[in-house]
């Protein structure tokens, strides 16, 4: 009982004396939480740092938990890391990277490869895996500038609402810092992010920005970027105009949602790639003009094959973008074709990353049209 | 993958292979039966390895760990602090006893049984076969000749050498082992898989821990996030256990090489030789020296082959003497 007792209150000094020490504690105050990092091409072989850090205001003067002010800070730098050494010299608190929504490249820094960058970042724990990558057509500090001037004040959360714009319209796609990361250091697959376009005072997400290794090599407009999704299976729900086949200069509103089990079929015949896939979608008529009567089976029928047809044509344009211009295998072509071979030395044998530019493609969409019921017939 | 099922089957035969082995010497571990084959000599040099040996894995294990922990969580903190508590632990559970350290595995597994498979449908969306193409790897000689040498990560066979003894019924190591070796594998399985789903197989770049990194991962629907604290917790759990368990095991043989009467008397003398080993500060080319090179060489030397030979020649001395006892 005796021996139980001093076991027990030698355990109760230990944990005393050692779990209350506080002197490594860090809250809430001592760091500034940075929304946004945006890196562009200094001179003299730098790079200029920039971050965003949403201003806090106390408990009882905000109305809500969310900042509607922000301040930039720019360092030229020779790294990330020394980068934010300097501002953490400069700034009275610590910088904190767990918050931060999206990481910018602008197009220059981008283009010269961002391997470097990526595995840098790729080491701090702070940095969320769902963190968005996207890539800027002007300078990153443009878009941390701009962000809040689309008639909205500023939020922390203001990137995520952007960047969720791409369930509902397509025009970009989910680009995540741990996807990025595995693509550009996998064979089997090329990486995308998302293209942000500086406009005077806005920005925009708008399609998406093509990888070759670690290399930007071009970018692709908002509607092949619903190609890469359709392809992919990662499109959620997008909105589409096809041309009547009722009448000329008309147009039909399609809702198109992700629909799965399409099939893609990569055969390897004389060094030359082809692909075939099929593509069932599921679509919706959102409005129709005057042209048609939806009620008629024939007429739907007729829908479905004009959207075949525009969305056969706009796949096909997708894919031989970054085919034949990009020779980026953005889609994982060269990963179902190497499931036909038995070892990585036999696939590696075909140079899949030289031969992928002289890909044909057949691509085959069976449109599938129901009424939204969202409008009725007049 | 493809790999990991060639080492599982052989693991699965090793372990059916030792459990016919075992069957001629009840309630004996592999000390006693070094003792049997070749007297107290060979008794001495296997226990004085097996020490060694369990050091040795224990100190890779935990400065592997601690690190991870200590880079996460504890940046300012020095490792000391953190390899303390740990200490702590391990002397706490062998001061109680064996029973509790088992109590608390038994207590601590589902949990962790729970956290792989959930980290396994956390990635289930991003699961495509195509990842782990081509099936055979390299080529054939790296996927069947030299990953062989991926058997070490079937450790779990070095207890079955030390576990007959510790039944209530030795007819039941038959079953316990090879139950456990299925689940063991299983969860090798899982994890692997996990993390080749979200990290490709030519990825040679690792910046963390793949099994932190998948954790960070996993969310359940909009509601629970960032569960990687969560999934730590329970990780660290399980390294007490699997600790206390390798130290119970250098007390166990130690006490079988002197005849001491408690082993619980030498708790405070090899944590505090262990603790001393965790503070060697060697850098990390030698630490990565001795997890990718050393450790994997000496559980293939020494526990696939070394103790099986011993076992093996100890059947046949056995009958031997069986042998030419019944001719008398």
């Amino acid at each position: 009982m005796i021996k139980k007792c001093i076991s027990l209150a030698c355990l109760l000094v230990i944990l005393l004396v050692t779990l209350t020490g506080c002197y490594d504690s860090n809250g809430i105050e001592n760091f500034y939480y940075i929304v946004a990092l945006g890196i562009d091409k200094a001179e003299d072989n730098l790079i200029a740092l920039s971050i965003q850090i949403a201003k806090t205001t106390s408990s009882s003067d905000a109305a809500t938990s969310q900042s509607s002010e922000y301040k930039i800070y720019t360092v030229d730098c020779e790294s990330i890391e020394s980068g934010i050494n300097i501002l953490n010299n400069y700034l009275n608190k610590k910088i904190n990277l767990s918050h931060c929504s999206a990481i910018i490249f602008s197009e220059e820094i981008a283009r010269e490869g961002v391997k470097g960058y990526i595995n840098i970042l790729g080491n701090d724990t702070e940095i969320r895996p769902s963190c968005n990558l996207l890539i800027s057509s002007a300078k990153a500090y443009d878009v941390l500038d701009k962000v809040s001037n689309s008639g909205e004040s500023f939020s922390s959360r203001l990137y995520e609402y952007i960047l969720q714009s791409v369930d509902y319209t397509g025009y970009t796609l989910d680009s995540t810092f741990t996807n990025f990361f595995s693509k550009i250091n996998t064979d089997q697959t090329q990486a995308t992010a998302i293209y942000t376009v500086v406009n005077d005072d806005t920005i925009q997400n708008s399609g998406a920005a093509i990888f070759k290794d670690d290399i930007m090599v071009g970018t692709i407009s908002p509607l092949q970027t619903i190609s890469h999704l359709l392809i992919t299976n990662e499109l959620k729900s997008c909105m589409i105009s096809i041309p009547s086949p009722f009448q000329e200069n008309e147009l039909v509103d399609l809702n198109l949602k992700k629909c799965t089990g399409s099939k893609m079929e990569v055969d390897l015949i004389n060094q030359t790639p082809y692909i075939s896939i099929d593509l069932p979608i599921k679509g919706s008529i959102n409005s129709s003009g005057e042209a048609f009567d939806y009620t008629i089976p024939e007429n739907i029928t007729l829908v479905e094959e004009a959207a075949n047809k525009y969305l056969e044509r706009l796949i096909k344009e997708y894919l031989y973008t970054i085919s034949k211009q990009y020779n980026s295998d953005t889609v994982g072509f060269g990963g179902m074709l190497a499931s036909k071979f038995l070892t990585t030395d036999e696939f590696n044998k075909i140079e899949w990353n030289k031969i992928f530019k002289d890909s044909f493609f057949t691509v085959k969409v069976d449109t599938h049209i129901t009424s939204s019921h969202l409008f009725n017939k007049e | 993958m493809i790999n990991l099922i060639y080492i599982g089957v052989i693991g699965l035969i090793f372990v059916l292979c030792l459990n016919y082995l075992f069957q001629k010497f009840p309630n004996s571990d592999i000390i006693d039966i070094s003792e049997f084959l070749g007297g107290k000599f060979l008794k001495i040099i296997m226990g004085i390895i097996f020490i060694i040996f369990f050091f040795l894995v224990s100190y890779i294990t935990l400065t592997d760990f601690a690190n991870m922990i200590k880079t996460i969580y504890f940046d300012k903190s020095p490792l000391i602090f953190v390899l303390l508590y740990f200490m702590v632990g391990i002397i706490v559970a062998n001061f109680v006893g064996f029973k509790s350290i088992v109590r608390t595995i038994c207590f601590v597994v589902p949990f962790t049984l729970v956290s792989i498979i959930l980290a396994l449908l956390a990635v289930y969306n991003e699961f495509s076969l195509d990842k782990f193409s081509p099936f055979f790897g390299h080529n054939m000689q790296t996927t069947f000749l030299n990953g062989l040498l991926n058997i070490f990560s079937l450790y779990i066979v070095t207890y079955y050498y030390f576990l007959m003894p510790l039944l209530k019924d030795s007819f039941s190591f038959k079953k316990i082992t090879t139950i456990s070796y299925i689940i063991s594998w299983l969860l090798l399985f899982f994890t692997v898989v996990s993390i080749l789903t979200i990290f490709p197989i030519t990825n040679d770049t690792e910046p963390l821990n793949s099994l932190y990194l998948l954790s960070r991962r996993i969310e359940l629907g909009d509601f629970l996030k960032s569960l990687d604290a969560l999934f730590i917790l329970l990780w660290l759990i399980s390294i007490f256990c699997y600790l206390s368990v390798s130290i119970f095991m250098i007390h166990r043989i130690f006490r079988k090489l002197t005849n001491i009467t408690d082993e619980k008397m030498i708790t405070l003398s090899t944590t505090s030789i262990f603790f001393g080993l965790c503070l060697i500060p060697f850098n990390i080319a030698i630490s990565r020296f001795m997890e990718n090179t050393v450790y994997r060489y000496l559980i293939i030397g020494l526990i696939f082959i070394g103790c099986f030979t011993i076992l093996l020649l100890a059947n046949l001395k056995f009958k031997f003497k069986k042998g030419s006892s019944s001719h008398k």
